[in-house]
């Protein structure tokens, strides 16, 4: 078989066993007194070590087995899982981390700390306990325990003959029954007692060779005897014998102490049932039907790039339908509309994952950091069913994963400085996604001291990412944004647990790349949350469309706060910028025409488009809002790329083309 | 065409064996990935045959299988166990399963028993 088409799946569900790992071992962290973990991790163990068997992962297989057999010794009671097991277990899931990454790099299972980690495991195994216990099989059969009717070897030799006697007088049948076992059997003993169950359920076995003993616990090599007391004749006993998989012989032959009179069966060809099989195995093939099948993402893009032409067409279409009014064309325009619909919500979520895909690995993260760093903290999760584009999904791993970096880094405190702050001294993160409309939002916060705005207004002067006049009219607020400013960090030096200071610039930057919003909130003393506003798909989004000079524009509705319409008295001048105020707020006007660097349509009237823009409000002004759709988003080609603004382009229902600002990049 | 249920936690497991099944005359109808879903499973499709993983996530294998078969015990079962387990092997055969093979799977074994338990009445 090839193994090729099996190691993507593989790969997949052994991450998945790894992430099941490190939880369990969190949980179990928890409280060791309580081995409710042990189970899930066993199990999870053992999957693993089935799988790599499967694929001839050698390596990995026997590393797992070991693991295995800690995990078993822990939840039969054994071994305690003190600190030192719990790190090895730690370390454990790391080692099978790495193999896995291994195979994923160069299909060969690898790790470099697997070694030690297994030698440990083993000692402790050893000095721990004193045999490894071997499990206690105990087959039905035993009850029928014949009195000591040990026979050796062969046909030679004769059961007690009382016993003999005592089935004769009960006019029965008595057979020597050899079975002799398939070389490739694994499970001798388990065979022995399916074929002795099928016995008894006809007769009474009442002797055996190997003693039923050693049977139960495959103490044979391959063949084993027994002598059967039965009505039944020769050739059903042998049968019943026969019936059993993996049997390759059954030989047998009428006791001579009963009747006298059976001529040995014995030295037949193997059993034709077992040959059978293989002629059935040859029949034709035929298909069976399957219910799932694995697409690449290429080919999930492509149909998402085709449905996004369809919706492209369906709003040319609605447009024609609604000017040539033909009632029939209407009609028929809707259907279709509500097909398209439809077909693109399924492929959307075809591309969605749960967020739990990312968030499973960060309690271990944050285990990890908070024993480098001396704090403590738990990790709460919320929302982990959230589905979220796969692209999504994938980029936003890293850049979560440093917010919580920061969170352990900067924002939990050390547990005394937090038992001083009357809080509990192991600090909480908190990770939750929840869905809005077409977004979901990520929040990343904790309950630690909060961001220092006082040094963070130190040392934005030190870096000199703001003018010292500009810092002293900023509010805390203002100054909390002034950390997610390229280069900015903290911390003096560079701290293991942030790692260098690729800081919040770094997610921000991200997140707006997605055409998401990026916000921190800061509670000082109580702690801050970072939230992010990711779009659920990044083919198609709700953009609001605008005329500004000849053209059409898109602005993605996530950005968009209200629209309204003004007029030059409206606006005022506040150190010569031009302002307008909306409920008392101070909201800075830009003319969409001038951003893009073309001159301002002079006009009695414009409309204004209130964007919020990383937290900030700006108002920006086009000449016209024509109304809110969904626009498939296409992207600018190689040469267009880096056209500074836009972030796309799509085409509208009447065949014109229409650029998707970005109003990130132009603000 | 007999009808055949594939019970496994893992669908690197349930894609192998629906790989090995497709060599013979039978047709997988669905696939469950732990005990409690077998038994739905089971209930709705009535399967010719289930093919059994034995250490499962909610409900494990040994008790699905006691859970089929008061549900209909002429259920045919096939239990897939990995290496070391003889003794859950043995529960599940006292509860009542037919056969089993072994992981690793070899598929000339798992055709054979799939065979022989189709065949046993």
């Amino acid at each position: 078989m090839d193994m090729e088409n099996y190691r993507e799946v593989f790969m997949e569900e052994a991450r998945e066993n790894v992430n099941n790992l490190n939880n369990s071992l969190l949980a179990l962290e928890k409280n060791l007194d309580d081995l409710t973990p042990v189970n899930e991790l066993f199990r999870a163990a053992h999957t693993l070590k089935g799988m790599s068997a499967t694929m001839g992962y050698d390596r990995m297989a026997g590393f797992t087995h070991i693991l295995e057999e800690v995990l078993d010794s822990i939840r039969s009671g054994k071994t305690r899982p003190t600190l030192e097991i719990m790190n090895l277990l730690f370390k454990s899931v790391d080692a099978l981390s790495d193999f896995i990454d291994s195979i994923a790099e160069t299909n060969t299972d690898y790790s470099a700390g697997a070694a030690i980690v297994a030698d440990s495991i083993k000692k402790h195994l050893e000095s721990g306990q004193d045999t490894p216990e071997t499990p206690v099989i105990k087959p039905a059969a035993e009850k029928k325990e014949a009195p000591a009717a040990d026979i050796a070897g062969g046909f030679k030799s004769v059961v007690d003959q009382k016993t003999l006697d005592a089935a004769a007088s009960r006019s029965m049948n008595v057979f020597y029954i050899k079975i002799i076992l398939d070389d490739k059997c694994a499970f001798k003993n388990v065979r022995a007692f399916m074929v002795s169950r099928n016995l008894s359920e006809k007769g009474e076995i009442i002797g055996s060779s190997p003693s039923s003993k050693d049977i139960e616990e495959g103490n044979f090599n391959g063949e084993f005897e027994f002598v059967f007391a039965t009505e039944l004749g020769a050739a059903q006993a042998k049968a019943l014998a026969a019936k059993v998989s993996e049997v390759k012989e059954v030989l047998v032959k009428e006791a001579s102490g009963a009747k006298k009179s059976a001529e040995p069966e014995a030295q037949k060809k193997p059993d034709e049932t077992v040959l059978s099989a293989d002629s059935a195995a040859a029949k034709e093939k035929k298909h069976s039907s399957s219910q799932s099948v694995r697409v690449s993402i290429e080919k999930l893009d492509t149909l998402m790039n085709l449905v996004g032409e369809l919706v492209i067409n369906k709003i040319r279409f609605d447009q024609i339908a609604k000017e040539k009014k033909y009632g029939l064309l209407n009609d028929t325009v809707e259907e279709f509309d509500r097909v398209i619909d439809e077909l693109q919500i399924e492929i959307t979520s075809v591309r969605m994952l749960p967020v739990s895909n990312m968030f499973d690995r960060f309690p271990r993260s944050v285990r990890d950091l908070a024993v480098q760093s001396g704090k403590q903290a738990d990790v709460e999760i919320e929302g982990n069913d959230i589905e979220i584009d796969r692209t999504v999904l994938e980029e936003m791993s890293e850049p979560l994963l440093h917010l919580i970096r920061n969170s352990v880094a900067h924002g939990i405190e050390m547990p005394d400085d937090r038992i001083k702050a009357g809080k509990n001294p192991k600090g909480v993160i908190r990770l939750s996604a929840k869905r809005e409309r077409n977004s979901v939002i990520i929040e990343v916060s904790d309950d630690g001291a909060g961001i220092n705005t006082a040094a963070v207004r130190k040392k934005a002067l030190e870096r000199k990412v703001v003018t010292e006049e500009r810092l002293r009219n900023m509010s805390d607020e203002e100054v909390v944004s002034l950390i997610a400013l390229p280069g900015f960090s903290t911390v003096e030096s560079v701290n293991k647990v942030s790692g260098r200071g690729v800081g919040v610039d770094v997610v921000k930057t991200k997140v707006e790349s997605f055409g998401g919003i990026f916000k921190i909130e800061n509670y000082p003393g109580e702690g801050s949350k970072f939230i992010m506003k990711l779009p659920l798909t990044l083919a198609i989004v709700q953009a609001l469309l605008v005329k500004a000079g000849k053209e059409t524009y898109s602005i993605p509705v996530i950005h968009t706060v209200e629209t309204f319409e003004s007029f030059e008295k409206d606006y005022r001048f506040i150190q010569n910028r031009k302002v307008i105020i909306l409920r008392e707020e101070v909201i800075p006007v830009y003319s969409l025409m001038e951003l893009l660097g073309k001159p301002r349509t002079e006009s009695a009237s414009h409309e204004l488009v209130i964007v919020d823009v990383r937290d900030k409000k700006a108002a920006i002004e086009v000449d016209r809002v024509i109304g809110q759709q969904e626009v498939a988003i296409k992207s600018l080609g190689e040469f267009l790329k880096f056209a500074r603004g836009f972030s796309g382009v799509t085409i509208l229902g009447d065949g014109s083309i229409s650029l998707i600002v970005d109003i990130t990049a132009l603000l | 065409m007999k009808k055949v249920l594939i019970v496994d936690d893992t669908k690197f497991m349930r894609s192998m064996l629906r790989n090995i099944l497709k060599k013979k005359d039978v047709e997988v109808v669905g696939e469950a990935s732990n005990g409690k879903e077998a038994l739905e499973k089971y209930k709705e499709l009535r399967p010719d045959l289930v093919t059994m993983d034995i250490i499962m996530p909610e409900m494990n294998g040994i008790e699905a299988v006691k859970a089929i078969l008061a549900e209909d015990p002429s259920a045919k079962i096939l239990m897939c166990s990995a290496m070391g387990q003889q003794a859950m092997v043995i529960e599940a055969i006292q509860a009542g399963a037919k056969d089993f093979v072994i992981k690793p799977f070899q598929p000339a074994r798992v055709l054979e028993a799939v065979d022989r338990t189709l065949q046993e009445s």
